[in-house]
């Protein structure tokens, strides 16, 4: 545990060092927790959270590239090669659905039906997709994405905005916003679909 | 496909909407993602960051796959080459010893082994496998004899040394840990294990002797062969020794049991042929083991639930706490079951013993899937849970949530259901500054004031509540010789007529007048005591000497003597000696009964069945007059009233003191007036308590009260002073009136 750089005499990290650390764990903590738990319900999310703020800690004085985007790939990475390993593992920590653990329980019905359809919309996308969505939802830029999937910002962006046209072309438009005729029994043997189920103006 | 991009822009058109739908439902997820953290979040997040911090003296130089591995001990665990040792352990063991598994299973068996006692040796967090289970493994189901164990750790030693220099962390202490756990596990392992195999070879000895006379023809080969196969017939293999060498001159003795091993004792199930097998010492040794795992059990298992009983709870959490580390969080969460201990006892034992069952398997039943987790049952309705490890804290209110949901489910017998109602009590602490004693006392204070609050779903101590608790238990157990030394005095509050002002009646309180505490009311101690269970000679003193005092007043003032009212206990209205009380109290001091009038809660008045109290019958009969107490306030059940020859009803404090309120008036108003209502078409007399003034004595005359009584009316004062209010001093009452 010896480190020369941007420490005391003695090895140990300086009170600078600390402030800045516990600046960038409360400011960063919960949007890993909450990513995790996203990731991986039955996983015990606060360790992975907590073995990746404890790897950035120990490189702190060698930051690896922006280290919000470095954090992030090393629980991703952290949570997946949890999600391989989970069959030798013992019994997971807690078995709770991620939207009890991010939707509160006095939450109304409606809210949590919502978060329930966009994660679950979310969870059919391809990988890449599936991680570049989310970062970005938990306010990452598309370098940061970028950094965390190892691709380019542009391909970062490219497939941000992949994931939208993904999601927009499986979404169920509410019934009665754009359907202003309720289609009759008689009208569903023969009619192909309404326009907006196929997709027309 | 462009013409798809162009469209969602569109307004109007279902891409766009689409679209729109999508960007909405991501700006919410976002907001999901960013809400603030929840009191448990901070909790955790704190805790995380402290532990990080105090983990790691600083940044450090970085292992060489950063990404993905699972931790720091785990990989200074795989740098350390483990083959070489295994190697050698395998061949030590071989040496001495004669093992049941091939070469390679040995050898993943104790690389596994190997490797868990690494990670407890340089970062115990990580570890799995405690040492016990690894020495057990060791003895029970590798049959290690006890030669190849003293290899073993001969060997171990100097690795551990090895190990811990290598990785810059000399802990002489967490060795010397590992190694007393390894041997201790060992030596439960081996005793298991003879126990077990003792206990197979009498079983299979006892059918040897049953079928003894039959062995000649009543046991058929299932294929049909003259001479029978001889199996093995219990589920343990021979042992680590083969079985003892059998002669030419034995035989099998029946089918399935010729071959019955004895490892640990050394003799065989097989019978010389001239000759009675030697089947004494076995079946003796079996016995005692028995004996002592009966002996045992009584003493470290509850006998009806199975689970570990105080003093087994007790020795465990000890034995958690120093495993915990100093600075470890430990929560004990103390499970109270209302109403078990009155409710069950009317069922016959076996019905009891189900009912508890039952709800120790659903306390059991809420801790699946937490590591760390001891359940104990401390008391006949009372359950623990001790929760040490500090991951599990996430879920602790997820556990008190499920345990309050599941006690509170009906217990379902064959045609009637039993409901109960849970009191939690969490007490929270560290591991190095708290002991069990601390942990269950503060636990009982919780679940005390758990039940008195009522609302909460469960209960953080604080230590001052601890030692007030802590003072009113010592008040407690003064209080008897204060009832014999005449320090307790009755005080009594007046009660007059709402319509005319005259003072017509007294409640009786008992006061303390301590020589250290000053004046305390015996009320609260009473009630104290109800709640643990305390059978005191308070109530009997009471009405004893409130008879003789409304004796005296009768003696004295005549036809203006005011009625005196005590306050009954619920748990004094259920003894039937009540009856025996009042009538003794009568007889000897000569008081009227009609002076006498007994406030008793409503759950007070009904037995468990919702009848009568018949020794309540009998009170009436000698003209007491009974009064329901705090009406309103509790659970109650208005069908019963109509059965019940109730002289009066008293409006509690609670419902008179916001009456005439502009805004929260109305609503209790409306409730004060349906109760006074009620209790006037039941021809009850109603008193209504809490009159502190001039405006609820307004209230009080407007809903139609006959009786008041409060500040307003009158402090408690002692006997001769009433005797004067009651005499001269009445002009104020009537004026407010």
């Amino acid at each position: 545990m010896t480190n020369a750089r941007n420490a005391c005499d003695d090895g140990r990290p300086s009170h600078d060092q600390h402030t800045d650390y516990k600046t960038f764990y409360d400011k960063h903590y919960l949007a890993v927790l909450r990513y995790v738990r996203g990731m991986a319900p039955h996983l015990d999310a606060v360790e992975i959270t907590a073995d990746a703020f404890s790897r950035v800690w120990e490189t702190w004085d060698r930051p690896k590239g922006e280290r919000r985007a470095w954090l992030f790939a090393i629980a991703k990475n952290l949570a997946r090669s949890a999600l391989r390993s989970r069959s030798r593992d013992a019994v997971p920590v807690e078995l709770t659905d991620s939207h009890d653990v991010l939707v509160a329980h006095t939450a109304d019905i409606e809210t949590r039906q919502e978060y329930t359809d966009t994660m679950r919309a979310i969870r059919e996308l391809p990988d890449h997709l599936r991680d570049a969505i989310v970062l970005n939802a938990n306010g990452l830029s598309p370098q940061e994405i970028g950094q965390v999937l190892g691709c380019s910002p542009r391909t970062a962006s490219s497939y941000v905005s992949r994931a939208r046209r993904l999601l927009a072309a499986r979404a169920d438009l509410p019934t009665g916003r754009l359907s202003r005729r309720r289609p009759r029994d008689s009208d569903q043997a023969n009619d192909p679909g309404d326009r907006e189920t196929r997709g027309e103006a | 496909m462009i013409f798809d991009r162009v469209l969602q822009w569109l307004p109007g058109t279902s891409a766009h909407a689409r679209r729109r739908l999508v960007d909405d439902r991501l700006a919410r997820l976002s907001a999901v993602l960013g809400a603030p953290a929840s009191p448990v979040e901070d909790a955790v997040m704190r805790v995380t960051l402290a532990k990080i911090l105090a983990r790691e003296a600083g940044p450090a130089d970085p292992p060489a796959d950063e990404r993905g591995e699972p931790a720091a001990g785990a990989a200074r665990t795989r740098d350390f080459d483990l083959e070489p040792l295994v190697a050698e352990w395998a061949r030590g063991i071989c040496e001495v010893c004669c093992v049941l598994d091939s070469q390679a299973g040995l050898r993943d068996k104790l690389l596994g082994f190997a490797k868990e006692l690494a990670l407890r040796l340089l970062d115990p967090d990580m570890a799995t496998l405690a040492p016990e289970l690894v020495g057990r493994a060791l003895a029970y189901d590798m049959h290690l004899t006890t030669r190849a164990f003293t290899a073993t750790v001969r060997l171990l030693m100097p690795w551990a040394e090895q190990l811990q220099e290598f990785a810059g962390r000399n802990q002489p202490q967490l060795r010397a840990q590992v190694f007393a756990d390894l041997s201790c596990g060992y030596a439960e392992g081996l005793r298991d294990r003879l126990f077990d195999e003792q206990l197979c070879t009498t079983t299979a000895l006892q059918l040897v002797r049953t079928r003894r006379p039959a062995t000649a023809v009543a046991d058929p080969a299932p294929t049909g062969s003259a001479a029978p196969e001889p199996e093995p017939a219990g589920s343990e293999p021979a042992g680590s020794e083969p079985a003892g060498s059998e002669s030419a001159g034995t035989e099998p003795v029946g089918t399935g049991l010729g071959e019955t091993g004895l490892g640990g004792t050394g003799s065989t199930g097989v019978r010389q042929a001239d000759g009675p097998p030697a089947e004494g010492t076995a079946e003796d040794a079996t016995q005692r083991a028995l004996w002592r795992q009966r002996l045992l059990r009584c003493a470290y298992r509850d006998e009806v639930t199975g689970l570990p009983n105080q003093r087994d709870f007790r020795e465990r959490v000890t034995a958690a706490l120093a495993a915990a580390g100093v600075d470890a969080a430990v929560a004990l969460c103390a499970v109270r079951v209302g109403g078990l201990v009155s409710t069950i006892n009317a069922f016959e034992p076996a019905v009891h013993d189900r009912v508890v069952a039952d709800l120790a398997c659903r306390v059991r039943g809420t801790t699946a899937g937490m590591r760390g987790v001891t359940v104990g049952r401390l008391d006949a309705d009372t359950f623990a849970i001790l929760v040490t490890n500090s991951t599990d804290w996430v879920s602790l209110h997820d556990l008190v949530k499920r345990l309050a949901d599941w006690i509170a489910q009906p217990v379902r017998l064959d045609d009637r259901e039993l409901v109960f109602a849970p009191w939690i009590g969490v007490v929270a602490g560290r591991a190095g500054r708290s002991s069990v004693e601390s942990l269950l006392r503060q636990a009982e204070i919780a679940l005390a004031s758990n039940v008195q609050a009522a609302k909460q779903p469960w209960v953080v101590v604080d230590p001052g509540s601890v030692a007030r608790d802590r003072q009113r238990r010592s008040l407690l157990m003064a209080l008897p010789d204060a009832l014999e030394t005449g320090q307790v005095r009755l005080a009594f509050s007046p009660i007059a007529r709402v319509t005319d002002g005259v003072i017509v009646g007294a409640e009786a309180s008992p006061w303390w007048r301590h020589p250290e505490h000053g004046d305390v009311p015996v009320a609260d101690l009473v009630a104290l005591a109800d709640e643990i269970g305390l059978t005191l000679p308070v109530g009997q003193w009471i009405i004893r000497a409130a008879c003789a005092q409304a004796a005296r007043w009768q003696h004295r003032l005549g036809a203006r003597a005011p009625f005196v009212a005590v306050n009954v206990s619920q748990r004094a209205s259920d003894d039937e000696c009540l009856v025996h009380h009042v009538r003794t109290a009568l007889r000897e001091t000569h008081a009227p009964p009609a002076k006498l009038r007994l406030r008793m809660e409503e759950a007070g008045l009904f037995d468990r069945r919702g009848g009568w109290h018949n020794h309540l019958i009998e009170l009436t009969g000698l003209n007491v007059r009974l009064e329901i107490n705090n009406i309103g306030t509790r659970y109650a059940r208005f069908d019963r009233l109509t059965s019940v020859p109730v002289y009066g009803i008293v409006v509690p404090p609670a419902l008179v003191a916001k009456l005439g309120v502009a805004e929260e008036g109305n609503c209790t108003e409306a409730v004060a007036g349906s109760l006074v209502a009620l209790g006037l078409r039941l021809n009850c007399e109603v008193t209504m308590q809490g009159v502190d003034g001039p405006r609820e004595l307004g209230c009080v005359r407007q809903l139609g009260g006959q009786f008041a009584q409060g500040r307003g009316i009158g402090e408690p004062v002692g006997p001769d002073e009433f005797e004067k209010l009651v005499t001269c001093a009445t002009g104020d009452v009537r004026r407010a009136c």
